[in-house]
Protein backbone atom coordinates (compact mmCIF):
# COMPACT_ATOMS: atom_id res chain seq x y z
CA UNK A 1 0.00 0.00 0.00
CA UNK A 2 2.63 2.53 1.12
CA UNK A 3 4.88 1.40 -1.70
CA UNK A 4 2.05 1.94 -4.14
CA UNK A 5 1.43 5.43 -2.77
CA UNK A 6 5.15 6.17 -3.11
CA UNK A 7 5.11 4.93 -6.67
CA UNK A 8 2.27 7.34 -7.48
CA UNK A 9 3.65 10.23 -5.39
CA UNK A 10 3.73 12.57 -8.37
CA UNK A 11 0.01 12.04 -9.01
CA UNK A 12 -1.06 13.79 -5.85
CA UNK A 13 0.16 17.34 -6.60
CA UNK A 14 -2.47 17.50 -9.38
CA UNK A 15 -5.15 16.90 -6.78
CA UNK A 16 -3.75 19.06 -4.04
CA UNK A 17 -5.66 22.30 -4.79
CA UNK A 18 -8.94 20.44 -5.24
CA UNK A 19 -8.45 18.32 -2.14
CA UNK A 20 -7.58 21.39 -0.10
CA UNK A 21 -10.70 23.25 -1.20
CA UNK A 22 -12.93 20.19 -0.76
CA UNK A 23 -11.47 19.40 2.64
CA UNK A 24 -12.12 22.92 3.86
CA UNK A 25 -15.55 23.41 2.30
CA UNK A 26 -17.07 19.94 2.20
CA UNK A 27 -15.34 17.47 4.53
CA UNK A 28 -14.85 19.86 7.43
CA UNK A 29 -18.46 21.17 7.33
CA UNK A 30 -19.71 17.58 7.12
CA UNK A 31 -17.97 16.54 10.33
CA UNK A 32 -18.63 19.85 12.05
CA UNK A 33 -22.37 19.31 11.46
CA UNK A 34 -22.20 15.87 13.07
CA UNK A 35 -20.24 17.34 16.00
CA UNK A 36 -22.66 20.22 16.50
CA UNK A 37 -25.68 17.92 16.47
CA UNK A 38 -24.68 16.69 19.96
CA UNK A 39 -24.51 20.21 21.40
CA UNK A 40 -26.93 22.81 22.65
CA UNK A 41 -26.16 26.23 21.17
CA UNK A 42 -28.03 28.84 23.21
CA UNK A 43 -28.27 32.07 21.23
CA UNK A 44 -27.84 34.21 24.35
CA UNK A 45 -24.37 32.85 25.16
CA UNK A 46 -21.22 32.22 23.15
CA UNK A 47 -20.53 28.77 24.69
CA UNK A 48 -21.99 25.47 23.51
CA UNK A 49 -22.98 22.59 25.81
CA UNK A 50 -22.75 18.86 25.21
CA UNK A 51 -26.23 17.31 25.44
CA UNK A 52 -25.71 13.86 23.91
CA UNK A 53 -28.70 12.71 21.91
CA UNK A 54 -31.09 15.34 23.29
CA UNK A 55 -31.40 17.17 19.96
CA UNK A 56 -32.37 13.96 18.20
CA UNK A 57 -34.88 13.11 20.93
CA UNK A 58 -36.40 16.56 20.68
CA UNK A 59 -36.70 16.28 16.90
CA UNK A 60 -38.50 12.94 16.95
CA UNK A 61 -40.94 14.21 19.59
CA UNK A 62 -41.56 17.55 17.91
CA UNK A 63 -44.91 17.51 16.09
CA UNK A 64 -43.86 20.35 13.82
CA UNK A 65 -40.82 18.40 12.67
CA UNK A 66 -42.93 15.31 12.00
CA UNK A 67 -45.25 17.46 9.88
CA UNK A 68 -42.18 18.75 8.05
CA UNK A 69 -41.03 15.18 7.37
CA UNK A 70 -44.48 14.33 6.03
CA UNK A 71 -44.44 17.42 3.78
CA UNK A 72 -40.98 16.47 2.51
CA UNK A 73 -42.21 13.00 1.56
CA UNK A 74 -45.31 14.32 -0.23
CA UNK A 75 -43.26 16.98 -2.01
CA UNK A 76 -40.48 14.59 -3.06
CA UNK A 77 -42.73 11.74 -4.21
CA UNK A 78 -45.33 13.76 -6.13
CA UNK A 79 -42.81 16.39 -7.15
CA UNK A 80 -40.96 13.55 -8.89
CA UNK A 81 -43.94 11.57 -10.18
CA UNK A 82 -45.74 14.47 -11.92
CA UNK A 83 -42.79 15.88 -13.89
CA UNK A 84 -41.81 12.31 -14.63
CA UNK A 85 -45.12 11.43 -16.29
CA UNK A 86 -45.33 14.73 -18.21
CA UNK A 87 -41.66 14.51 -19.27
CA UNK A 88 -41.99 10.89 -20.34
CA UNK A 89 -45.01 11.76 -22.48
CA UNK A 90 -43.14 14.74 -23.97
CA UNK A 91 -40.15 12.51 -24.85
CA UNK A 92 -42.37 9.93 -26.58
CA UNK A 93 -44.09 12.73 -28.52
CA UNK A 94 -40.93 14.48 -29.75
CA UNK A 95 -39.50 11.08 -30.70
CA UNK A 96 -42.20 10.57 -33.38
CA UNK A 97 -41.06 10.81 -36.98
CA UNK A 98 -42.81 14.05 -37.89
CA UNK A 99 -41.36 17.40 -39.04
CA UNK A 100 -40.84 20.25 -36.57
CA UNK A 101 -40.52 18.16 -33.45
CA UNK A 102 -36.83 18.97 -32.89
CA UNK A 103 -37.82 22.60 -32.72
CA UNK A 104 -40.58 21.85 -30.21
CA UNK A 105 -38.07 19.94 -28.10
CA UNK A 106 -35.79 23.00 -28.04
CA UNK A 107 -38.70 25.23 -26.99
CA UNK A 108 -39.82 22.97 -24.17
CA UNK A 109 -36.36 23.02 -22.55
CA UNK A 110 -36.70 26.72 -21.70
CA UNK A 111 -38.38 26.34 -18.26
CA UNK A 112 -35.56 24.02 -17.24
CA UNK A 113 -32.93 26.48 -18.51
CA UNK A 114 -34.41 29.30 -16.44
CA UNK A 115 -33.23 29.74 -12.85
CA UNK A 116 -35.38 28.75 -9.88
CA UNK A 117 -35.35 32.31 -8.57
CA UNK A 118 -37.06 34.13 -11.49
CA UNK A 119 -39.34 31.13 -12.06
CA UNK A 120 -40.53 31.22 -8.45
CA UNK A 121 -41.25 34.96 -8.63
CA UNK A 122 -43.19 34.49 -11.88
CA UNK A 123 -45.37 31.80 -10.31
CA UNK A 124 -45.87 33.84 -7.15
CA UNK A 125 -47.42 36.46 -9.39
CA UNK A 126 -49.45 33.88 -11.36
CA UNK A 127 -50.82 32.51 -8.06
CA UNK A 128 -51.45 35.98 -6.58
CA UNK A 129 -54.40 35.94 -4.17
CA UNK A 130 -56.28 38.85 -5.75
CA UNK A 131 -54.76 39.60 -9.14
CA UNK A 132 -53.42 36.18 -10.22
CA UNK A 133 -53.94 35.39 -13.89
CA UNK A 134 -55.56 31.97 -13.30
CA UNK A 135 -58.04 33.38 -10.80
CA UNK A 136 -58.69 36.40 -13.03
CA UNK A 137 -59.33 34.32 -16.15
CA UNK A 138 -61.64 31.85 -14.38
CA UNK A 139 -63.56 34.70 -12.76
CA UNK A 140 -63.95 36.41 -16.15
CA UNK A 141 -65.30 33.17 -17.62
CA UNK A 142 -67.73 32.98 -14.71
CA UNK A 143 -66.41 29.61 -13.54
CA UNK A 144 -65.51 30.76 -10.05
CA UNK A 145 -66.49 33.62 -7.79
CA UNK A 146 -63.86 33.87 -5.09
CA UNK A 147 -60.13 33.95 -5.80
CA UNK A 148 -58.39 30.57 -5.61
CA UNK A 149 -56.04 30.62 -2.56
CA UNK A 150 -53.25 28.61 -4.24
CA UNK A 151 -50.58 29.43 -1.69
CA UNK A 152 -52.81 30.02 1.34
CA UNK A 153 -55.16 27.05 1.64
CA UNK A 154 -53.88 23.88 3.35
CA UNK A 155 -55.43 21.73 0.63
CA UNK A 156 -53.97 23.62 -2.32
CA UNK A 157 -50.51 24.68 -1.22
CA UNK A 158 -48.66 21.42 -1.89
CA UNK A 159 -50.43 20.70 -5.21
CA UNK A 160 -49.62 24.29 -6.31
CA UNK A 161 -45.93 23.90 -5.49
CA UNK A 162 -45.87 20.51 -7.21
CA UNK A 163 -47.44 22.11 -10.30
CA UNK A 164 -44.59 24.65 -10.40
CA UNK A 165 -42.03 21.88 -10.05
CA UNK A 166 -43.74 19.92 -12.84
CA UNK A 167 -43.43 22.94 -15.10
CA UNK A 168 -39.80 23.51 -14.14
CA UNK A 169 -38.55 19.90 -14.22
CA UNK A 170 -40.48 18.00 -16.89
CA UNK A 171 -37.96 19.10 -19.57
CA UNK A 172 -35.19 17.38 -17.60
CA UNK A 173 -37.08 14.07 -17.75
CA UNK A 174 -37.80 14.69 -21.42
CA UNK A 175 -34.10 15.22 -22.18
CA UNK A 176 -33.03 12.07 -20.36
CA UNK A 177 -35.77 9.80 -21.74
CA UNK A 178 -35.33 11.18 -25.25
CA UNK A 179 -31.59 10.39 -25.09
CA UNK A 180 -32.49 6.88 -23.91
CA UNK A 181 -34.99 6.39 -26.74
CA UNK A 182 -32.26 7.11 -29.31
CA UNK A 183 -30.29 4.08 -28.14
CA UNK A 184 -33.08 1.51 -28.65
CA UNK A 185 -32.34 -0.35 -31.89
CA UNK A 186 -35.09 0.05 -34.49
CA UNK A 187 -34.74 -3.66 -35.34
CA UNK A 188 -36.44 -4.60 -32.06
CA UNK A 189 -39.60 -2.74 -33.09
CA UNK A 190 -39.44 -4.15 -36.62
CA UNK A 191 -39.28 -7.69 -35.30
CA UNK A 192 -42.18 -7.01 -32.95
CA UNK A 193 -44.30 -5.61 -35.78
CA UNK A 194 -43.59 -8.71 -37.87
CA UNK A 195 -44.93 -10.72 -34.93
CA UNK A 196 -48.04 -8.52 -34.99
CA UNK A 197 -47.45 -6.79 -31.62
CA UNK A 198 -49.67 -3.75 -30.97
CA UNK A 199 -48.19 -0.32 -30.25
CA UNK A 200 -49.31 -0.75 -26.63
CA UNK A 201 -47.47 -4.04 -26.16
CA UNK A 202 -44.41 -2.71 -28.02
CA UNK A 203 -44.29 0.09 -25.46
CA UNK A 204 -44.45 -2.24 -22.47
CA UNK A 205 -42.36 -5.08 -23.92
CA UNK A 206 -39.62 -3.07 -25.63
CA UNK A 207 -39.55 0.65 -24.73
CA UNK A 208 -39.95 0.41 -20.96
CA UNK A 209 -37.53 -2.51 -20.36
CA UNK A 210 -34.91 -0.94 -22.66
CA UNK A 211 -35.22 2.35 -20.79
CA UNK A 212 -35.17 0.81 -17.30
CA UNK A 213 -31.77 2.22 -16.42
CA UNK A 214 -32.52 5.73 -17.68
CA UNK A 215 -35.84 5.73 -15.83
CA UNK A 216 -34.19 4.60 -12.59
CA UNK A 217 -31.38 7.14 -12.76
CA UNK A 218 -33.68 10.00 -13.78
CA UNK A 219 -36.23 9.37 -11.05
CA UNK A 220 -33.52 9.03 -8.41
CA UNK A 221 -31.80 12.27 -9.48
CA UNK A 222 -35.18 14.02 -9.43
CA UNK A 223 -36.11 12.63 -6.04
CA UNK A 224 -32.80 13.71 -4.49
CA UNK A 225 -32.91 17.17 -6.02
CA UNK A 226 -36.50 17.60 -4.77
CA UNK A 227 -35.53 16.63 -1.25
CA UNK A 228 -32.82 19.29 -1.49
CA UNK A 229 -35.04 21.96 -3.10
CA UNK A 230 -34.60 25.09 -1.04
CA UNK A 231 -34.91 28.02 -3.43
CA UNK A 232 -38.34 27.32 -4.93
CA UNK A 233 -40.09 26.78 -1.60
CA UNK A 234 -38.27 29.52 0.28
CA UNK A 235 -39.17 32.14 -2.34
CA UNK A 236 -42.73 31.01 -3.04
CA UNK A 237 -43.99 30.41 0.50
CA UNK A 238 -41.07 30.57 2.96
CA UNK A 239 -42.44 27.28 4.33
CA UNK A 240 -45.65 28.90 5.45
CA UNK A 241 -48.44 29.39 6.24
CA UNK A 242 -48.03 27.61 9.59
CA UNK A 243 -45.43 25.07 8.34
CA UNK A 244 -47.86 23.73 5.74
CA UNK A 245 -45.23 23.85 2.99
CA UNK A 246 -42.11 23.60 5.14
CA UNK A 247 -39.77 20.79 4.05
CA UNK A 248 -36.66 19.56 5.88
CA UNK A 249 -34.16 21.84 4.13
CA UNK A 250 -36.20 25.01 4.64
CA UNK A 251 -36.83 23.94 8.25
CA UNK A 252 -33.08 23.53 8.78
CA UNK A 253 -32.50 27.00 7.35
CA UNK A 254 -35.20 28.63 9.48
CA UNK A 255 -34.14 26.82 12.66
CA UNK A 256 -30.54 27.88 12.23
CA UNK A 257 -30.77 31.43 10.91
CA UNK A 258 -34.11 32.61 12.28
CA UNK A 259 -34.56 30.85 15.62
CA UNK A 260 -30.77 30.32 15.97
CA UNK A 261 -31.03 26.70 17.13
CA UNK A 262 -27.90 25.53 15.32
CA UNK A 263 -27.54 22.29 17.33
CA UNK A 264 -31.09 21.18 16.62
CA UNK A 265 -30.78 22.10 12.94
CA UNK A 266 -27.52 20.13 12.75
CA UNK A 267 -29.25 17.06 14.16
CA UNK A 268 -31.90 17.35 11.44
CA UNK A 269 -29.09 17.73 8.87
CA UNK A 270 -27.47 14.53 10.10
CA UNK A 271 -30.77 12.62 9.77
CA UNK A 272 -31.13 13.99 6.24
CA UNK A 273 -27.51 12.98 5.46
CA UNK A 274 -28.28 9.42 6.53
CA UNK A 275 -31.30 9.17 4.24
CA UNK A 276 -29.43 10.71 1.32
CA UNK A 277 -26.37 8.48 1.78
CA UNK A 278 -28.59 5.41 1.37
CA UNK A 279 -29.98 6.94 -1.84
CA UNK A 280 -26.50 7.85 -3.11
CA UNK A 281 -25.17 4.34 -2.67
CA UNK A 282 -28.20 2.98 -4.48
CA UNK A 283 -27.70 5.57 -7.23
CA UNK A 284 -23.98 4.88 -7.72
CA UNK A 285 -24.75 1.13 -7.80
CA UNK A 286 -27.26 1.64 -10.60
CA UNK A 287 -24.77 3.77 -12.53
CA UNK A 288 -21.88 1.31 -12.19
CA UNK A 289 -24.16 -1.62 -13.02
CA UNK A 290 -25.15 0.10 -16.25
CA UNK A 291 -21.46 0.77 -17.01
CA UNK A 292 -20.66 -2.92 -16.59
CA UNK A 293 -23.54 -3.94 -18.83
CA UNK A 294 -22.69 -1.31 -21.42
CA UNK B 1 -59.72 3.60 -41.62
CA UNK B 2 -57.18 3.58 -44.39
CA UNK B 3 -53.48 3.71 -43.70
CA UNK B 4 -53.35 7.32 -44.82
CA UNK B 5 -56.17 8.37 -42.50
CA UNK B 6 -54.50 6.59 -39.60
CA UNK B 7 -51.28 8.47 -40.28
CA UNK B 8 -53.10 11.80 -40.39
CA UNK B 9 -54.89 11.06 -37.13
CA UNK B 10 -51.58 10.12 -35.51
CA UNK B 11 -50.04 13.43 -36.63
CA UNK B 12 -53.02 15.41 -35.34
CA UNK B 13 -52.86 13.75 -31.93
CA UNK B 14 -49.09 14.22 -31.64
CA UNK B 15 -49.14 17.87 -32.74
CA UNK B 16 -52.03 18.84 -30.47
CA UNK B 17 -50.42 17.24 -27.43
CA UNK B 18 -47.12 18.95 -28.29
CA UNK B 19 -48.94 22.26 -28.66
CA UNK B 20 -50.49 21.81 -25.21
CA UNK B 21 -47.10 21.05 -23.66
CA UNK B 22 -45.49 24.05 -25.38
CA UNK B 23 -48.29 26.26 -24.06
CA UNK B 24 -47.76 24.86 -20.56
CA UNK B 25 -44.02 25.58 -20.87
CA UNK B 26 -44.41 29.06 -22.33
CA UNK B 27 -47.50 30.71 -20.85
CA UNK B 28 -45.87 31.43 -17.44
CA UNK B 29 -42.94 33.10 -19.17
CA UNK B 30 -45.18 35.05 -21.54
CA UNK B 31 -47.20 36.28 -18.57
CA UNK B 32 -43.97 37.39 -16.91
CA UNK B 33 -42.89 39.26 -20.05
CA UNK B 34 -46.35 40.76 -20.55
CA UNK B 35 -46.51 42.06 -16.96
CA UNK B 36 -43.10 43.68 -17.36
CA UNK B 37 -44.55 45.99 -20.07
CA UNK B 38 -47.61 47.06 -18.07
CA UNK B 39 -48.15 50.27 -16.15
CA UNK B 40 -48.68 49.96 -12.41
CA UNK B 41 -52.44 50.29 -12.82
CA UNK B 42 -52.78 47.91 -15.75
CA UNK B 43 -51.18 45.00 -13.82
CA UNK B 44 -54.26 44.84 -11.63
CA UNK B 45 -57.08 45.11 -14.20
CA UNK B 46 -59.72 42.43 -14.48
CA UNK B 47 -59.98 40.45 -16.73
CA UNK B 48 -56.21 40.00 -17.04
CA UNK B 49 -54.79 41.29 -20.32
CA UNK B 50 -52.15 39.27 -22.15
CA UNK B 51 -51.33 42.15 -24.46
CA UNK B 52 -51.04 45.46 -22.58
CA UNK B 53 -53.25 48.26 -23.94
CA UNK B 54 -50.71 50.91 -22.95
CA UNK B 55 -47.39 49.13 -23.24
CA UNK B 56 -44.67 50.91 -21.31
CA UNK B 57 -40.92 50.58 -20.99
CA UNK B 58 -40.92 52.43 -17.66
CA UNK B 59 -39.82 49.36 -15.69
CA UNK B 60 -36.88 48.78 -18.00
CA UNK B 61 -35.87 52.45 -18.12
CA UNK B 62 -36.03 52.50 -14.33
CA UNK B 63 -33.65 49.53 -14.24
CA UNK B 64 -31.20 50.88 -16.82
CA UNK B 65 -31.41 54.60 -15.99
CA UNK B 66 -32.34 54.94 -12.31
CA UNK B 67 -33.05 58.49 -11.15
CA UNK B 68 -30.42 58.01 -8.48
CA UNK B 69 -27.86 55.26 -8.04
CA UNK B 70 -28.54 53.87 -4.59
CA UNK B 71 -26.84 50.89 -2.99
CA UNK B 72 -29.93 48.83 -3.78
CA UNK B 73 -29.92 49.47 -7.53
CA UNK B 74 -30.20 46.73 -10.10
CA UNK B 75 -26.87 47.93 -11.55
CA UNK B 76 -25.07 47.17 -8.31
CA UNK B 77 -26.73 43.75 -8.05
CA UNK B 78 -25.92 43.07 -11.66
CA UNK B 79 -22.26 43.97 -11.20
CA UNK B 80 -22.05 41.82 -8.05
CA UNK B 81 -23.68 38.84 -9.78
CA UNK B 82 -21.44 39.18 -12.82
CA UNK B 83 -18.22 39.62 -10.86
CA UNK B 84 -18.91 36.81 -8.38
CA UNK B 85 -20.05 34.34 -11.07
CA UNK B 86 -17.09 35.17 -13.28
CA UNK B 87 -14.48 34.83 -10.53
CA UNK B 88 -16.13 31.62 -9.29
CA UNK B 89 -15.86 30.18 -12.79
CA UNK B 90 -12.19 31.07 -13.18
CA UNK B 91 -11.26 29.72 -9.76
CA UNK B 92 -13.28 26.51 -10.18
CA UNK B 93 -11.71 25.79 -13.57
CA UNK B 94 -8.15 26.40 -12.34
CA UNK B 95 -8.62 24.07 -9.38
CA UNK B 96 -10.66 21.45 -11.27
CA UNK B 97 -8.44 21.15 -14.35
CA UNK B 98 -5.46 19.23 -12.87
CA UNK B 99 -7.70 17.27 -10.50
CA UNK B 100 -10.03 16.03 -13.24
CA UNK B 101 -7.00 15.13 -15.36
CA UNK B 102 -5.62 13.05 -12.47
CA UNK B 103 -9.00 11.35 -12.01
CA UNK B 104 -9.12 10.55 -15.70
CA UNK B 105 -5.54 9.35 -16.27
CA UNK B 106 -3.80 8.21 -13.09
CA UNK B 107 -4.44 5.18 -10.90
CA UNK B 108 -3.15 6.32 -7.51
CA UNK B 109 -4.37 4.70 -4.28
CA UNK B 110 -7.47 6.41 -2.90
CA UNK B 111 -8.66 7.56 -6.32
CA UNK B 112 -12.04 5.82 -6.22
CA UNK B 113 -12.99 7.06 -2.77
CA UNK B 114 -11.86 10.61 -3.58
CA UNK B 115 -13.92 10.59 -6.76
CA UNK B 116 -16.90 9.17 -4.89
CA UNK B 117 -16.60 12.07 -2.41
CA UNK B 118 -16.70 14.50 -5.36
CA UNK B 119 -19.84 12.92 -6.80
CA UNK B 120 -21.49 12.50 -3.40
CA UNK B 121 -21.42 16.26 -2.74
CA UNK B 122 -24.12 16.73 -5.36
CA UNK B 123 -26.41 14.45 -3.37
CA UNK B 124 -26.52 16.72 -0.32
CA UNK B 125 -28.42 19.97 0.04
CA UNK B 126 -26.28 23.10 -0.01
CA UNK B 127 -28.18 24.60 2.89
CA UNK B 128 -26.81 21.92 5.20
CA UNK B 129 -23.29 23.18 4.45
CA UNK B 130 -24.32 26.74 5.21
CA UNK B 131 -24.31 26.40 9.02
CA UNK B 132 -20.61 25.39 9.30
CA UNK B 133 -19.60 27.67 6.40
CA UNK B 134 -21.29 30.62 8.05
CA UNK B 135 -19.34 30.20 11.29
CA UNK B 136 -16.13 29.60 9.32
CA UNK B 137 -16.66 32.76 7.27
CA UNK B 138 -17.36 34.72 10.44
CA UNK B 139 -14.06 33.61 11.96
CA UNK B 140 -12.22 34.49 8.74
CA UNK B 141 -14.01 37.85 8.53
CA UNK B 142 -15.35 36.97 5.08
CA UNK B 143 -19.04 37.60 5.74
CA UNK B 144 -20.33 40.28 3.38
CA UNK B 145 -17.28 40.10 1.09
CA UNK B 146 -16.80 38.97 -2.50
CA UNK B 147 -14.06 36.57 -1.34
CA UNK B 148 -16.46 34.87 1.06
CA UNK B 149 -19.10 34.21 -1.57
CA UNK B 150 -16.64 33.15 -4.27
CA UNK B 151 -14.97 30.66 -1.92
CA UNK B 152 -18.32 29.39 -0.64
CA UNK B 153 -19.46 28.82 -4.22
CA UNK B 154 -16.62 26.32 -4.66
CA UNK B 155 -18.76 23.95 -2.55
CA UNK B 156 -21.02 23.16 -5.48
CA UNK B 157 -19.15 24.43 -8.56
CA UNK B 158 -15.93 22.48 -8.01
CA UNK B 159 -17.48 18.97 -7.92
CA UNK B 160 -19.54 19.82 -11.00
CA UNK B 161 -16.52 21.16 -12.91
CA UNK B 162 -14.38 18.13 -11.98
CA UNK B 163 -17.12 15.76 -13.12
CA UNK B 164 -17.63 17.52 -16.47
CA UNK B 165 -13.93 17.98 -17.23
CA UNK B 166 -13.12 14.35 -16.36
CA UNK B 167 -15.65 13.34 -19.00
CA UNK B 168 -13.77 15.40 -21.59
CA UNK B 169 -10.35 14.05 -20.60
CA UNK B 170 -11.73 10.51 -20.84
CA UNK B 171 -12.49 11.22 -24.48
CA UNK B 172 -8.90 12.24 -25.38
CA UNK B 173 -6.72 9.28 -26.40
CA UNK B 174 -3.75 8.57 -24.10
CA UNK B 175 -1.45 7.99 -27.10
CA UNK B 176 -1.07 11.75 -27.29
CA UNK B 177 0.80 12.06 -23.99
CA UNK B 178 2.83 8.96 -24.79
CA UNK B 179 4.02 10.57 -28.03
CA UNK B 180 4.79 13.77 -26.15
CA UNK B 181 6.82 11.90 -23.53
CA UNK B 182 8.88 10.21 -26.27
CA UNK B 183 9.55 13.65 -27.74
CA UNK B 184 11.02 14.63 -24.40
CA UNK B 185 8.14 16.41 -22.68
CA UNK B 186 7.92 16.05 -18.90
CA UNK B 187 4.66 14.55 -17.65
CA UNK B 188 3.36 17.91 -16.49
CA UNK B 189 4.65 19.50 -19.69
CA UNK B 190 2.71 16.99 -21.78
CA UNK B 191 -0.41 17.80 -19.80
CA UNK B 192 0.00 21.57 -20.09
CA UNK B 193 1.18 21.76 -23.70
CA UNK B 194 -0.61 18.89 -25.40
CA UNK B 195 -3.76 18.15 -23.44
CA UNK B 196 -4.93 21.48 -22.03
CA UNK B 197 -5.17 23.17 -25.46
CA UNK B 198 -7.41 20.32 -26.62
CA UNK B 199 -9.90 20.87 -23.83
CA UNK B 200 -11.03 24.32 -24.98
CA UNK B 201 -14.54 23.08 -25.73
CA UNK B 202 -14.65 21.11 -22.49
CA UNK B 203 -13.47 24.13 -20.52
CA UNK B 204 -16.10 26.28 -22.22
CA UNK B 205 -18.88 23.84 -21.39
CA UNK B 206 -17.74 23.38 -17.80
CA UNK B 207 -17.16 27.12 -17.44
CA UNK B 208 -20.58 28.13 -18.76
CA UNK B 209 -22.16 25.56 -16.49
CA UNK B 210 -20.30 26.85 -13.46
CA UNK B 211 -21.24 30.39 -14.37
CA UNK B 212 -24.95 29.52 -14.63
CA UNK B 213 -24.88 27.72 -11.28
CA UNK B 214 -23.22 30.66 -9.54
CA UNK B 215 -25.48 33.17 -11.29
CA UNK B 216 -28.65 31.42 -10.10
CA UNK B 217 -27.56 30.70 -6.52
CA UNK B 218 -29.80 32.09 -3.80
CA UNK B 219 -29.38 30.59 -0.28
CA UNK B 220 -25.67 31.26 0.23
CA UNK B 221 -25.86 34.74 -1.24
CA UNK B 222 -28.80 35.57 1.00
CA UNK B 223 -27.06 34.47 4.20
CA UNK B 224 -23.44 35.46 3.51
CA UNK B 225 -24.21 39.05 2.49
CA UNK B 226 -25.44 41.73 4.85
CA UNK B 227 -25.43 45.14 3.20
CA UNK B 228 -27.55 46.01 0.18
CA UNK B 229 -24.42 46.91 -1.80
CA UNK B 230 -23.20 43.30 -1.65
CA UNK B 231 -26.40 41.59 -2.82
CA UNK B 232 -26.54 39.56 -6.00
CA UNK B 233 -29.59 39.78 -8.29
CA UNK B 234 -31.39 36.70 -6.83
CA UNK B 235 -31.13 38.23 -3.34
CA UNK B 236 -32.07 41.67 -4.65
CA UNK B 237 -35.25 40.24 -6.19
CA UNK B 238 -36.23 38.78 -2.81
CA UNK B 239 -35.96 42.22 -1.21
CA UNK B 240 -37.77 43.90 -4.08
CA UNK B 241 -41.01 44.76 -2.29
CA UNK B 242 -39.31 46.24 0.76
CA UNK B 243 -38.27 49.12 -1.47
CA UNK B 244 -41.14 49.18 -3.98
CA UNK B 245 -44.55 48.17 -2.66
CA UNK B 246 -46.29 45.63 -4.91
CA UNK B 247 -44.59 46.77 -8.11
CA UNK B 248 -45.03 43.46 -9.94
CA UNK B 249 -44.14 45.03 -13.28
CA UNK B 250 -40.76 46.07 -11.94
CA UNK B 251 -40.16 42.67 -10.35
CA UNK B 252 -41.10 40.82 -13.55
CA UNK B 253 -38.88 43.10 -15.65
CA UNK B 254 -35.90 42.46 -13.35
CA UNK B 255 -36.58 38.70 -13.25
CA UNK B 256 -36.92 38.66 -17.03
CA UNK B 257 -33.63 40.51 -17.58
CA UNK B 258 -31.98 38.18 -15.09
CA UNK B 259 -33.16 35.03 -16.93
CA UNK B 260 -32.47 35.99 -20.54
CA UNK B 261 -28.64 35.67 -20.53
CA UNK B 262 -28.80 32.35 -18.68
CA UNK B 263 -31.40 30.85 -21.00
CA UNK B 264 -29.33 31.90 -24.04
CA UNK B 265 -26.12 30.49 -22.53
CA UNK B 266 -27.91 27.26 -21.69
CA UNK B 267 -29.24 26.93 -25.22
CA UNK B 268 -25.72 27.41 -26.61
CA UNK B 269 -24.11 24.70 -24.50
CA UNK B 270 -27.09 22.39 -24.05
CA UNK B 271 -25.58 19.77 -26.37
CA UNK B 272 -22.51 19.36 -24.13
CA UNK B 273 -24.61 19.52 -21.02
CA UNK B 274 -27.09 16.90 -22.18
CA UNK B 275 -24.24 14.61 -23.27
CA UNK B 276 -22.69 14.87 -19.80
CA UNK B 277 -26.03 14.37 -18.06
CA UNK B 278 -26.94 11.29 -19.99
CA UNK B 279 -23.53 9.65 -20.34
CA UNK B 280 -23.94 7.61 -17.16
CA UNK B 281 -27.59 6.81 -17.52
CA UNK B 282 -27.76 5.78 -21.17
CA UNK B 283 -26.22 2.53 -22.31
CA UNK B 284 -24.07 3.30 -25.33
Amino acid sequence: MLKNIWKHRWDYPYLLPALGVMGLLIVYPFFYTIFLSFYDTPSSRPEIFFVGLDNYRELLRDETFLLVVKNTLIWSVFGTLCPFLVGFLAALLVNQKLPGLNFARGLMIVPYAMGFVPASHAWRWIFHGDFGVITGTLQYLGLIKDPIPFLQSPALIMPSLILVNTWKSFPFVMIMVYAGLQTIPESLYKAARVDGASAWSQFWEITVPQLSNVLMVTSMLMFISNMNQFTLIEIMTGGGPAYLSEIIVTWIYHSSFQTLRFGLASAASVLLFLVLIVFSIFYVRTLTRSAVQG
Amino acid sequence: MTRKQRKALHAIVVYSLIALLCLFAFLPMLWMASTSFKTSSEQFVSPPRWIPHNPTFEHYTKIFFPTRLSSGSFQIYFFNSLFISFMTTILALIVALPASYAFSRFSFPGKDSAYFAVLARNMFPLIVFLIPLFSMMRILGWINTYTGLIVAYMTFTLPLAIWLLKGFFDGIPTELEKAGRIDGCSRFGAFMRLIVPLTASGMTAAGVNTFIQAWNEYGFARQLTESASMRTIPVGLAYFFTENTSDWGGLMASAFLFSVPVVILFMVIQRFFIAALTQGAVKQ
